[in-house]
């Protein structure tokens, strides 16, 4: 049995028998791993472009949602329901230029005939919009207390809306903002809950086989096997009713997950049976190494590069599911702002028609959940670098 | 010595010749008595006569049919009425069959007329209740209804312990014990209590009884098929419960215009017109005129809007049922040419369309004591600003209150101090003023103590105001909260929106362990009297409604004696006795005095006197806009003799499910022309 076993050593001297060798690859072998993977990530462009967004989402909208939302997300303008998104210009009517870019406020009439709200802009008034200045108080990251935003109106009172308003005259840009803070990482918390999940499964399951193997595939394969809305719904509603929004929005980020590790779990499985048979596993197994010490040592860092691609390829997934959820009431309930809760607010044939700016948070799922799988495709080629 | 009999005929008769030489000056809509020779009937029961299916017109029509005149013009037959529903149990639809109720309502609430009973009489101290019901009507299977079908109601259903229907508050005394039913002849009984009923005939208006709440009357001949105590082939009552249920049993015998004749269930269903029917138009012509109503399932709203918009449905009646929201009126207009249609707005008969009930059974005991302060209530009111929730919410349309009845309500139109109460208790505490607000909070101690910029309470802990509200409320439900939660945190009262599920919602209810409940109004009431739930506690709900318990358990001294050393809360089911002297427990004496008070103006004066507790103790719930519109209908440019706003004596008072809207409005006249 031994005999079997014992093959060549790693570095072949078939490597050395080359002479011809070309000067780039030459170089490339002498590359670290890391440094092959930056090579490779930093060639997909359309990634590094995703990495951008999604930093500035995050930076924005769940690091200091307060400094960039130009007002609180409650905070209402009834003379301005229904508002459309307010032009920001630079030239006035009469074409002058102004350097500092400025909106004319609305003034609303409601219409007895329609019972539609007019608006028309009333030249007469220019408010500016000033950078770095004053507006409602918050705590800056959690911490420091400052009124200082990124823009606004020279009053606090005043309110300008450049996606324009709801219902309620809410200004919808602020809204988005607060509410991405609800929905990008709602799938942090699941993705990471997933990620914990799916590879202590994955692993053990690859790493034992047997009948813990067995066990553990039949369960993924149930899992599976769900209609993924009905079981969320189902699990959603298994929620206690008397939570508040907060809990509900954490429950449901651990209901999603609860699922979605079974995929990756599959994965990574298949990823450790395939570790589990090399070389280095067999020599660390001759070598007298414990099963816990080649599971850290070889299996999960191995796996890594692919569980880290999983993990960003499915932050999308949970987003779209949180987003799924409360657009179908289930999720994340109002007056709490998520996307899924303003989308919800959207999927009436009125806003369709009449508001149609009210489903602009539905183009920053989209462009959030692109970002997710753009970046994801650029660590899949980086992950694997030697292939192509 | 004429007999009692003879005095009520001669009665009848001189009323009758009162009425056909008043016939002219009738109320558009109104049920009215009168004589017609010849009778006409739909072409499909024509088809159905001449093939010796059913017996003619003459026969099948009782020997006096309730006549009403049409609110626009006389009829043509035929026709589907097609129509959409959001609700699988087709609830809604019940509130267009008002005629199983014994009486109805007309005018608006402010009239009774009869209506499966013609004629009425009571002994002065409105002890003893004698009616007549309309001679030869028959259910729709041909079978004649007669005293047994009452009999069968009040013996073999409400008073059978074993079935599920339970007695309703007609059938009991106001100091809550059983009425006895007497059966005269065929067509007349009594109904006798022990102390007096004087508003024996209101609670027997409000409702569409059947499906919505009680009976009064059963198809007796049909269901002692399936009844224990008539059949031996059934043992239990599960057959029977199961088989009068006339919105999902096509085999039950109806009264209404219209009977179920096949349920795809989830889907649609249809239901056909009653040949026996036994209303005729001021020509004679047999109703209903339309023969067939096609609902159809929808499972989204929004759906529903769309189809209304294209002109799929042919009458989508205000708020029955509430698809399109009060602000969306601007859809609804913007589409009427492309639907065909013209759009309806009628009132929606609310007192006070939304209430805040602080919880004054609070189980916190800081938080109960606080919520019982008067001078705390009334800084919450005048905190309020409602004229700006008027012209946000409801197009300016309605008046800020404080909370009453609808201005239609008896006692306000009976006498000029009715008037002047109205207005006294609408407009207490009601004007906008926080600074007020602010100073009433500072007397009481509710100040800002551990510097956070909120007020706490009076021991110096934080105080946080929590609005609990129904997940699946309608948009003017969050939007008004949004106000409200905004004009107290603005008198620096902390103030959170809480969510949870309607059903959890029902239960903190019913427990009374809600904080602040911010999810209904006081919609009910042509009275102030028949439903007092707003004027004191009167059952297990809204305010105050483990005392409001301990008022409907009144009769059954015993059951509240076994409880008393345990919990309120644990108790099965939960109440709680007033103190002694408190404003509830007088308002509830005044309350139990003016059930059984037969004079109408000793009654209200009564009445006045717990509307002068809510001025001078209150509030002790906080009302917000009175009257708003209700969401708006269309009807179809097709489809005929449905009443506007202005037609209606009070433009309309469609929440109050009490009020039997648009049942009350006589759907049976509705017809159809060529699109």
């Amino acid at each position: 049995m031994s005999n079997s076993e014992i093959r060549e050593p790693a570095v072949s001297p078939e490597g050395q028998k080359e002479v011809n060798i070309d000067p780039d690859i030459q170089q490339i072998k002498s590359l670290s791993r890391f440094q092959l993977m930056k090579r490779a990530f930093f060639k997909n462009k359309l990634a590094i472009a995703a990495g951008f967004v999604l930093i500035i989402l995050y930076i924005t909208m769940v690091f200091f949602p307060n400094l960039f939302s130009t007002h609180p997300p409650f905070q209402q303008d009834r003379n301005n329901m229904y508002a459309p998104p307010q032009r920001i210009r630079f030239f006035d009517v009469d074409g002058n230029f102004n350097l500092r870019p400025f909106v004319y406020p609305y003034d609303m009439e409601l219409d007895f005939e329609t019972f539609q709200y007019e608006y028309t802009p009333n030249y007469d008034e220019k408010k500016f919009i000033y950078f770095f200045n004053r507006g409602f108080s918050y705590k800056l990251g959690g911490f420091w207390d400052t009124d200082i935003h990124f823009m606004g109106l020279e009053s606090e009172e005043d309110m300008f809306f450049i996606f324009g308003s709801d219902r309620m005259g809410r200004d919808i840009f602020s809204r988005i903002v607060h509410a991405g803070r609800v929905s990008l990482t709602v799938g942090l918390v699941g993705v990471a809950l997933t990620i914990i999940l799916g590879s202590f499964f994955g692993t053990l399951s690859g790493y034992m086989g047997g009948i813990i193997d067995q066990i553990i595939q039949r369960i993924i394969e149930i899992l599976l096997s769900f209609p993924t809305i009905p079981l969320w719904a189902a699990l959603a509603a298994a929620l206690p009713q008397d939570w508040s929004s907060i809990r509900i929005f954490f429950g449901i980020s651990i209901i999603i997950a609860l699922r979605n590790w079974a995929g990756l779990g599959r994965q990574v499985r298949g990823k450790v049976m395939s570790f589990r048979e090399s070389e280095y596993t067999i020599a660390a197994r001759i070598g007298g190494a414990s099963h816990l010490y080649i599971i850290l040592h070889h299996m999960i860092p191995n796996a890594f590069s692919h569980i880290i691609v999983i993990g960003t390829l499915s932050i999308p997934a949970m987003i779209i599911a949180e987003t799924a959820l409360s657009f179908l009431g289930l999720g994340i309930q109002p007056p709490m702002v998520s996307w899924g809760t303003l989308l919800e607010a959207s999927q009436r044939v009125n806003v369709v028609i009449n508001y149609p700016w009210i489903m602009i948070p539905g183009l920053f799922v989209v462009i959030a959940v692109l970002a997710f799988n753009f970046l994801g495709d650029g660590f899949r080629d980086a992950a694997d670098p030697f292939s192509s | 010595m004429l007999s009692r009999k003879e005095v009520i005929s001669l009665l009848v008769t001189m009323s009758l010749l009162v009425l056909l030489s008043s016939a002219a000056l009738a109320v558009k809509g109104e049920a009215l008595d009168t004589v017609i020779d010849e009778y006409n009937q739909a072409p499909m029961l024509q088809e159905m006569v001449d093939a010796g299916e059913i017996s003619d017109v003459e026969d099948r029509l009782p020997k006096n049919p309730m006549v009403i005149e049409p609110w626009h013009e006389i009829g043509e037959y035929g026709g589907t009425w097609h129509r959409f529903s959001t609700s699988q149990d087709w609830i809604f639809w019940a509130n267009y069959l008002y005629d199983w109720s014994l009486v109805r309502w007309t005018k608006d609430s402010t009239e009774i007329a009869p209506n499966i009973v013609v004629e009425w009489d009571s002994n002065e101290e409105k002890t003893s209740w004698t009616f007549h019901l309309r001679e030869g009507a028959k259910w729709s299977d041909g079978e004649a209804i007669t005293t047994e079908d009452i009999r069968f109601w009040w013996e073999d259903m409400a008073q059978d312990p074993g079935h599920a229907e339970s007695i309703p508050e007609w059938g009991r005394a106001p100091n809550g014990e059983r009425m006895e039913l007497n059966i005269v002849d065929d067509y007349t009984f009594q109904m006798n209590f022990a102390v007096s009923s004087p508003l024996l005939l209101e609670r027997l208006a409000i409702w569409c009884d059947g499906q919505l709440r009680s009976y009064t009357i059963a198809p007796s001949h049909y269901l002692k098929q399936f009844h224990p105590r008539y059949s031996d082939e059934y043992d239990d009552y599960v057959t029977v419960q199961e088989k009068d249920n006339f919105l999902l049993n096509p085999e039950v015998p109806v009264l209404s215009a219209w009977m179920l004749v096949e349920e795809e269930v989830g889907e649609r269903v249809r239901w056909e017109r009653n040949p026996y029917y036994w209303v005729v138009d001021t020509a004679g012509n047999q109703l209903p005129y339309i023969d067939e109503v096609d609902m159809r399932y929808v499972a989204d709203a929004e759906v529903m809007k769309l189809r209304v918009m294209e002109g799929q449905a042919d009458l989508l009646t205000p708020a029955r049922p509430d698809i399109f929201s009060v602000r969306e009126l601007p859809l609804v207009l913007q589409s009427e040419e492309r639907g065909n249609y013209r759009t309806i707005r009628w009132g929606g008969g609310s007192g006070a369309v939304f209430t805040y009930y602080p919880n004054r059974e609070h189980q916190d005991p800081d938080k109960k004591e606080l919520y019982n302060t008067p001078e705390f209530n009334r800084a919450l009111s005048h905190a309020l600003n409602r004229q700006e929730m008027i012209d946000t919410l409801y197009f300016g349309e309605g008046y800020p209150t404080t909370g009453t009845y609808h201005p239609a309500a008896i006692e306000y139109r009976r006498t000029e101090e009715g008037r002047e109460m109205f207005e006294k208790w609408r407009d207490s505490y009601v004007e906008y003023d926080p600074e007020k607000a602010g100073s009433l909070l500072d007397e009481i101690g509710v100040v800002d103590q551990t510097g956070d910029g909120w007020r706490d309470l009076p021991n110096g802990e934080s105080l946080v105001l929590r609005i609990d509200m129904s997940s699946g409320a309608r948009d003017e439900y969050f939007d008004i909260n949004e106000m409200t939660q905004e004009f107290w945190q603005d008198v620096g009262l902390n103030t959170e929106i809480n969510t949870v599920a309607g059903a959890q919602l029902g239960i903190m209810d019913s427990e009374q362990t809600y904080d602040i409940l911010g999810n209904r109004g006081n919609e009910e009431g042509h009275d102030n009297i028949t439903f007092p739930v707003w004027l004191a506690p009167f059952w297990g709900e809204y305010w105050e409604g483990l005392k409001g318990q301990y008022f409907a358990l009144r009769h059954d001294p015993d059951l509240i004696e076994a409880q008393l050393d345990r919990d309120p809360r644990d108790r099965e089911p939960p109440f709680m006795v007033p103190e002694p002297g408190s404003a509830v427990d007088r308002l509830q004496k005044l309350m139990a005095q003016a059930m059984e008070e037969p004079d109408s103006y000793a009654r209200d004066q009564l009445v006045f006197d717990m509307i002068d507790i809510h001025i001078e103790e209150g509030p002790f719930w906080i009302g917000t806009v009175g009257t708003p519109p209700a969401s708006p209908g269309i009807v179809k440019n097709n489809f005929h003799n449905v009443p506007y706003a202005e037609e209606l004596e009070w433009g309309g008072r469609v929440y109050p499910w009490t009020q039997s809207y648009p049942g009350q409005v006589l759907p049976a006249q509705y017809f159809m022309t060529e699109e």
